[in-house]
């Protein structure tokens, strides 16, 4: 062991002798708290010929489990973290150990342990993601052109098994896995070239060992926007562990040896690809039972599924804090299963539970903030760029006279003008928001009232505006029942676009249907939420809910769905050139979306600025009390314990 | 002619009494409208009368079915009128006494003031005991269509001033009146135990009857039927059925929806009730005459044995109605019956499901007080009914 440490260390240029101290007294540096050991070596680490007793700190954790130095366990220049930037978050030097218990609604999925959890593979630090770095990668360069973008994989970073990272690792993922039509039917349009759906997927070079080139044919400036911030990704869509997964691959292992396996899996004769899949983890899933014993990039592993999940620190973990301690603080997590909202809020109430983000809203608040003090905890509301729950009709709906009136944009301007904005955030939001301004905050009913008269939806005997057929036009609003403040938010909209002498009325569906119907075209007014007018990288402004039909042909390159008008079009062009323009210009064109939105009004976004509440245990540091960006962060391996 | 034969009963037993209190003429005339002479649902009636709980509970379901008819002329407001300074808004007072102006005969209520607290993150409301509203009868107030019959704004009881708080039980998260909302959800809550009831009665006397008269393998094939519906537990089977209700139903569609549900399934309690007394009717004298006498199936039914069992039909479905209501109401709380913005009581509570509702808005538990009374009510009438029915032990 000793000598094994030692030739690795002579590779590595760092002081023999200081590390073969460092194991011997392994266990006496385990007991001693991390920032004392640290200071221990103030020597600076340019002079590697110099005694010190270690470059690195780690957890006490792993005192007595057999595992090789933590030097040894870090890559060549770990990450230092840089998750939030200082006007968000003082970064204090924490102390190792703890266990953080969450709750979780469902079997497998728990976002609470998902974005503590979560590795893109590279970051942005702040909440709306201004700047991009390095995260999981140790650099990255892009062409001038913004067609190549080369990677740097961190020399020595090691999966949670111990097992190198290199670029054979990419090169696996890209090409047997995501060229693989059997195990990719269909290539993700992200990774086209400016994420269009006529872009040609990208070329992939390997460089050397630790670098690996992704060349577009087109500019794709928002490209790495999108590793970064879109939806919830993390490294696993162009890394994952080949010598794991090679095991279930046919160009690896020969089928017939597969067979017993896909047949114990329950797929048919020769569905190789389906136990693959089967077994292969995506970043979504490291909660999922299969993630025992998958190997991982992240803070934590799980090391036990089930009701109550457990998960322990990733002993290869490749971040450090700026005193050189190997995160994560917190040792070990416990997720519980749980079987409905408000036991996870007693829960909180009884100090039962540290971190809970996902399950806290907004009128839960005031019922948590009294027990703040008995519970140990406090909740923080702040600006956590929520998306909010936005009203859209369709406008590509199956009905020449619905077409007609939703079509003209003084109609929407009109029902915009009708919605009370103030009132939707003070009862749906509890204050937590403001109007949103770019729409117009002002309720102006003689002017909505005049548009109306303009389009000529002229009032009948009964007082409801007749459509262009003579019959009463009708907006039913159906929403899913997949959140509560849907149903409340349609209440209010029924009310306020009644005073305009519309027919409104409001159904509740469930979820599944909504998703069918909404699919199949079949709804012409609900409220959903879209990400696109929070967090500026998206290009999700609702199309397929506005104008599922448009959307369909803008995604299927003309194939499928109706080609839009050309303002739509054009629309369209400019939400995806978000992701091709580097980050500057991509805020300029964004600004003239939004103003496209204003005056057109494609759908009504009522609210910004949405606060959420998340309750944490109040010994917990490194936690900011002025928001952070959900799925754009993922900070959670920087919290500790206060003593 | 079952009648008969109990009038002619009693005349003899009548007869045999005779003997011992005939002597004051008197006496006749009270004995002409005493037990001897009365009929049998008057006889019903005074048993009935005895029974005190149930005796309370008639008026207070008659009480409880007027305000769901007249709702919309006793509420101060409309269900669907929004409050925007009155969210959460806890229950007034009504008052009579002021410090400064003393007593008055006119009732009023104190001005509140709401103000989000942002320690607390709670609606807090003050009273503005500067502010007075006198309360008047027959105010002007938010249109409606009375009883579907004719426009008028007339409300019975009101400040008359659109801005002033008036809600005697609070208001919910959108600043809506609750009592209105009760009172309107008493029409949907209510009328289902009625129309559910009616479904179940026609469904259980047809299908109970065909198998007591018919007997064989009609019974057979009933009785089984009846056998497997009662062995499947009530709850998950209204839910299954429920889910099975296409969603692109108006809440009007859903609402005979779900009555046909649970007819569908209460009709068998009914039914062996039903079964169970013609088995026994059609092997007695009065029946076997009536058929000898030529008289077709149908007649001896309507005529001869449904009118010696019909005081326990009436138990039945009296006792049938409470568990309907109960089920609409469950099936709306877990949110697969009917939904907002229909209100039923069931919808209303659907609000009251959470912890901080319990804590810190109790009033929207009012609905749930308006259901234990109801229900209650019905069992104490069926209580009475089932000591009256057979008037005669």
């Amino acid at each position: 062991m000793k000598k094994i440490t030692q030739a690795l260390l002579s590779i590595l240029l760092i002081s023999s002798l200081t590390l073969a101290g460092c194991q011997s007294s392994d266990s006496k540096d385990a007991a001693a708290p991390a920032t004392a050991d640290v200071n221990n070596s103030s020597t600076p680490s340019s002079s590697p010929s110099s005694s010190s007793s270690s470059k690195y700190g780690e957890s006490p954790f792993f005192s007595g489990k057999n595992l090789p130095p933590v030097l040894d366990r870090l890559p060549l220049e770990p990450k230092l973290t840089n998750e939030l930037p200082a006007d968000y978050l003082n970064l204090e030097i924490g102390t190792y150990g703890g266990t953080l218990r969450t709750a979780r609604t469902d079997v497998v999925i728990d976002n609470d342990v998902f974005i503590i959890n979560n590795e893109p593979l590279v970051n942005t630090p702040g909440l709306l993601g201004e700047e991009v770095t390095p995260n999981v990668v140790k650099d990255f360069k892009v062409s001038d052109d913004q067609k190549e973008f080369t990677f740097t994989l961190r020399e020595g970073q090691k999966w949670s098994d111990g097992v190198p990272l290199t670029v054979e690792d990419v090169k696996f993922t890209v090409e047997d896995v995501l060229f693989n039509p059997e195990l990719t039917p269909v290539f993700p349009l992200w990774l086209k070239s400016s994420a269009g759906p006529d872009g040609k997927p990208f070329t992939f070079q390997v460089v050397d060992d630790y670098t690996f080139k992704i060349i577009f044919d087109k500019p794709y400036g928002g490209f790495l926007m999108q590793l970064a911030v879109q939806g919830w990704r993390g490294y696993t869509e162009l890394i994952k562990p080949k010598h794991f997964l090679q095991k279930y691959h046919t160009k690896y292992t020969p089928l017939e040896q597969l067979e017993p396996e896909i047949k114990a899996a329950n797929f048919g004769t020769g569905e190789w690809a389906k136990l693959f899949i089967s077994k292969d983890l995506l970043n979504t899933e490291f909660s999922y039972p299969k993630a025992v014993g998958f190997p991982v990039l992240t803070p934590y592993i799980q090391v036990k599924s089930g009701d109550k999940a457990l998960y322990e620190r990733n002993p290869y973990y490749f971040k450090v804090d700026a005193k050189g301690n190997q995160l994560p603080y917190i040792d070990k997590l416990e997720s519980n299963f749980v079987q409905n909202l408000e036991v996870v809020k007693l829960k909180i109430m009884a100090g039962e539970i540290d971190h809970s983000y996902e399950y806290v809203s907004i009128p839960d608040v005031s019922l948590l903030k009294e027990h703040e003090q008995e519970g140990g905890y406090k909740v923080y509301v702040n600006n956590l760029h929520r998306t909010a729950n936005d009203i859209e009709l369709n406008q590509t709906f199956d009905d020449p006279v619905w077409r007609q009136v939703v079509g003209d944009a003084r109609f929407r301007q009109a029902l915009n003008l009708a919605l009370d904005k103030q009132e939707i955030d003070d009862t749906v939001f509890y204050g937590f928001a403001n109007p949103a301004a770019f729409q117009g905050a002002e309720r102006d009913l003689d002017k909505a009232n005049k548009l109306l008269d303009e389009i000529g939806l002229k009032k009948g005997e009964d007082g409801l505006r007749k459509g262009p057929d003579g019959k009463t036009f009708t907006i039913p609003l159906e929403v899913s029942t997949q959140m509560a403040d849907f149903a409340t938010l349609g209440q209010l909209v029924v009310e306020q676009w009644k005073q305009l002498g519309l027919d409104v009325s409001l159904k509740q569906i469930d979820n599944t249907l909504w998703t069918t119907r909404n699919k199949a075209n079949q709804l012409k007014a609900t409220i959903m939420f879209t990400p696109g007018p929070v967090q500026w990288a998206r290009s999700e402004w609702g199309q397929n809910i506005w104008a599922p039909l448009w959307d369909q042909w803008w995604n299927s390159a003309g194939a499928q769905g109706e080609e839009p008008p050309q303002d739509v079009k054009d629309l369209f062009q400019s939400i995806f050139s978000l992701r091709e323009l580097p980050i500057e210009q991509a805020k300029q064109k964004r600004e003239e979306i939004k103003k496209n939105f204003a005056d057109k009004v494609w759908y009504f976004i009522h609210s910004e600025n949405i606060a959420a509440p998340v309750a944490v245990n109040a010994k917990i540091g490194n936690f900011s009390d002025k928001g952070w960006g959900i799925a754009q962060n993922f900070a959670g391996e920087q919290w500790f314990f206060r003593k | 002619m079952i009648r008969k034969v109990i009038v002619k009963k009693s005349r003899t037993w009548l007869r045999l009494d005779r003997s011992k209190t005939v002597s004051s003429p008197e006496h006749t005339q009270d004995l002409r409208q005493g037990f001897e002479f009365a009929s049998q649902w008057r006889l019903m009636w005074w048993k009935f009368r005895k029974h005190k709980l149930a005796m309370i509970a008639v008026p207070v379901l008659l009480l409880l079915y007027l305000s769901a008819i007249f709702c919309d002329f006793l509420s101060p407001t409309l269900p669907t009128s929004r409050f925007a300074d009155y969210k959460n808004a806890p229950p007034q007072g009504i008052h009579f006494y002021d410090k400064e102006s003393g007593f008055s005969l006119r009732p009023f209520v104190y001005g509140m003031k709401m103000e989000m607290n942002k320690e607390t993150f709670r609606r807090q409301f003050t009273t503005d005991k500067s502010k007075k509203y006198p309360l008047h009868l027959f105010v002007k107030g938010d249109p409606y269509s009375f009883l579907g019959l004719f426009p008028t704004t007339t409300h019975l009881i009101g400040t008359g001033n659109p801005d002033a708080p008036f809600f005697l039980m609070g208001t919910d998260s959108l600043g809506r009146d609750l009592l209105t909302r009760i009172l309107y959800g008493a029409r949907i809550s209510l009328s289902f135990g009625i129309v559910g009831v009616l479904l179940t009665l026609a469904l259980g006397l047809l299908l109970g009857g065909l198998s007591g008269y018919f007997g064989g393998f009609v019974d057979v094939v009933i009785q089984r039927l009846i056998d497997l519906l009662i062995c499947i537990p009530t709850i998950p089977l209204w839910m299954a059925l429920a889910a099975a209700l296409p969603q692109d139903w108006t809440s009007v569609q859903l609402y005979f929806g779900m009555i046909i549900i649970f007819s569908a399934i209460n009709w068998t309690d009914l039914a062996r009730v039903v079964r169970g007394k013609m088995l026994s009717l059609r092997e007695e004298d009065f029946t076997l005459a009536a058929r000898l006498g030529g008289a077709s199936n149908l007649r001896i039914i309507r005529k001869h044995m449904l009118p010696s069992f019909s005081s326990y039909i009436i138990v039945i479905a009296t006792m049938a109605i409470p568990s309907t209501i109960l089920g609409e109401t469950a099936l709306s709380f877990l949110g697969l019956g009917m939904q907002a913005p229909a209100v039923s009581w069931g919808v209303l509570l659907q609000d009251a499901q959470n912890l901080q509702t319990v804590a810190h808005e109790p009033w929207l538990l009012w609905p749930a007080a308006f259901i234990v009374v109801s229900v209650l009510m019905f069992n104490f009438v069926g209580d009475g009914l089932r000591d009256a029915a057979d008037p005669y032990k």
